[in-house]
């Protein structure tokens, strides 16, 4: 099989979490598959990336030394692929990832399958897999041609610890690409208060509720557990269509994809869209009083009681540690 | 200047049976419904066709029934209706949707401004906004809130993170929305006649002229089947449900992840 490439995200200089969870999956699968893992990186400075893409697994990165903008780097990929031939080409599925991902296969008439939730190396080839009918069934998905391309959500794959001793081959490529193609551009960010308490993607710590908490007097008791250790509040779907929270907190597959370091569960059954939305957090804790739930499949700590026990519990004791 | 919506018509998810045993998916019986996402795409094309004075087309790419939301979209204010369809077209992926709507834009002759849902209820694959911009060579302004004409061009917000980025585009731009956009407001009784009056041009691949090799979806589903499930974690052992509370406390405290 021709190589896997990861097409690396840059903020400041420094590489997106998704595109190291992705690059230690793309080294995973090119040693099964016995071909190399590389990384491309754009931006005004690569430095920083091509160490960590070679710490996560890459043996060669392609260097791209200028400012990343969406539509020129989606020419920069289509040439680059043409010059070297890719096998499979997968990107984190961000704002600017999903964008680029889509303009890349138009560009290249290349195959993709987004918002994948693995990838697998076959006898008979690359196989997508991402979830449909709201998650109750896989889809197994195969590409025509080359290069595939695939699309992760940050979370999907766990972060490696990187080899900081691994070095990779550095190739400078500078494409020519019109100055026309930079159609749009950023002019600024306005942080939002709002916007920002439901930031969870980047949370340390979720606490979130489901249908169980039963009532949105009861739901709003996570406020307080989530401010005393200073986490922020997710919640199932169902409790967000009760209208307890707004859709910013949903986790899950019609929602946003999670990895704290923490998830503390309160009254969710733990249905397959909302787990594949927190599965790869570090720790998890599920509180629920069916035993059979499915949430406690994936929970490392499973407490089978009633949450309007427990969580009002959890907040004496912590306020008695804070003082 | 010349405006596009681009709608799509979905099923109502809760109505699709799966049969766990059998992993049948029946579709019989699920209504139909515009998806959200285009809705709000509707609301923000129909304010632009109103701020510009531009005439704004309605484009859908699906059978017979989907005149509906093309319908709902001139009640709403558009005034041309164009609807895509074609046997050749069935189950095609975003790569050949993204060239038979490229075809029926071109033959339009093209538009300043083209706005889509940012990502369907059911595919969820958000690919065609910017397929579409990079296959036209326009710009793209992807999964934003709001949008609004400026005199360079188009000025929209999108939600990221802890906040909103204020981003910029020059036509000719697609810009893809979310349901943060907001719903169309109902329509007046001038928007329902139009509706009933409206003439839907219906485009089909002796019209389009793609070819075979240009149909030919590249991704193709091999099988659908149930996740499997994951072994149980540990059960913390505690008489009631204050007392696991106060060790659950003290357990996360050891492990120092709070």
């Amino acid at each position: 099989m021709n190589n896997i490439w990861v097409i690396f995200e840059l903020t400041e200089g420094k590489p997106s979490r998704a595109s190291l969870e992705i690059m230690g999956k793309a080294a995973a699968l090119a040693s099964e598959a016995g071909c190399a893992a590389e990384a491309v990186v754009i931006g005004e400075d690569t430095g920083i990336a091509a160490e960590q893409a070679a710490a996560y697994g890459a043996s060669k990165v392609y260097a791209v030394d200028r400012a990343s903008v969406l539509e020129r780097d989606s020419i920069v990929v289509e040439k680059l692929s043409g010059k070297y031939a890719p096998g499979v080409i997968l990107i984190g599925s961000t704002a600017y990832g999903r964008d680029l991902a889509a303009a890349v296969s138009a560009r290249l008439g290349a195959g993709i399958a987004s918002e994948c939730t693995d990838i697998e190396c076959r006898e008979d080839g690359v196989h997508f897999i991402r979830p449909s009918y709201d998650g109750l069934l896989n889809t197994d998905i195969v590409i025509e041609g080359e290069p595939k391309i695939g699309t992760f959500r940050r979370g999907i794959f766990k972060l490696g610890e990187p080899d900081t001793a691994a070095s990779a081959e550095i190739v400078k490529e500078d494409p020519d690409v019109p100055d026309s193609v930079m159609l749009t551009s950023l002019l600024g960010f306005t942080p939002d208060d709002d916007v920002a308490k439901a930031d969870i993607e980047n949370a340390d710590i979720i606490i979130a509720g489901g249908n169980g908490m039963g009532s949105q007097e009861s739901f709003d008791r996570l406020y307080e557990l989530a401010r005393l250790v200073g986490g922020s509040v997710g919640a199932s779907r169902i409790a967000v269509n009760n209208g307890w929270i707004s859709h910013d907190h949903q986790i899950g597959i019609t929602g946003k994809t999670v990895t704290p370091k923490l998830y503390i569960s309160f009254g969710i059954s733990g249905a397959v869209p909302h787990v594949n939305g927190m599965k790869n957090s570090e720790y998890i804790v599920a509180v629920n009083t069916d035993p059979d739930a499915p949430i406690f499949k994936v929970a490392n700590q499973c407490v089978v009681k009633d949450l309007n026990e427990v969580l009002p519990a959890m907040i004496e004791k912590l306020k008695e540690i804070k003082g | 200047m010349k405006i596009l919506v681009l709608i799509k018509e979905v099923p109502v998810v809760n109505d699709i049976k799966i049969d766990r045993e059998t992993l049948t998916v029946d579709r019989s019986g699920a209504g139909k419904m515009s998806d959200p996402a285009g809705l709000s795409a509707v609301n923000c094309a129909v304010a632009f066709a109103k701020a510009a004075g531009a005439p704004l087309t309605a484009m859908s790419m699906g059978p017979d029934s989907c005149e509906g939301i093309l319908r709902d979209a001139a009640a709403y204010g558009a005034g041309e209706l164009v609807r895509i369809t074609d046997d050749a077209y069935a189950g095609a992926d975003s790569l050949v949707t993204a060239r038979v709507l490229k075809a029926a834009i071109d033959r339009a002759g093209g538009y300043d401004i083209i706005f889509c849902g940012a990502s369907s209820i059911d595919g969820a694959t958000g690919q065609i906004g910017p397929k579409l911009a990079a296959m036209l060579g326009a710009g793209i302004l992807s999964h934003v809130s709001s949008a609004s004409l400026t005199e360079e061009g188009v000025e929209a917000e999108r939600k990221t993170g802890k906040g909103y980025e204020t981003l910029s585009g020059k036509i000719p731009v697609v810009i893809s929305v979310t349901t943060d956009a907001g719903r169309p407001a109902a329509p007046s009784l001038k928007g329902k006649t139009a509706a009933k009056k409206a003439v839907v041009t219906v485009l089909d691949n002796s019209i389009l002229g793609l070819s075979e090799e240009e149909l030919a979806s590249r991704s193709k589903v091999v099988s659908l089947y149930p996740p499997k499930a994951e072994a149980k974690g540990a059960v913390l052992e505690a008489a009631d449900g204050a007392e696991a509370g106060v060790k659950l406390v003290d357990l996360l405290t050891e492990k120092h992840y709070i």
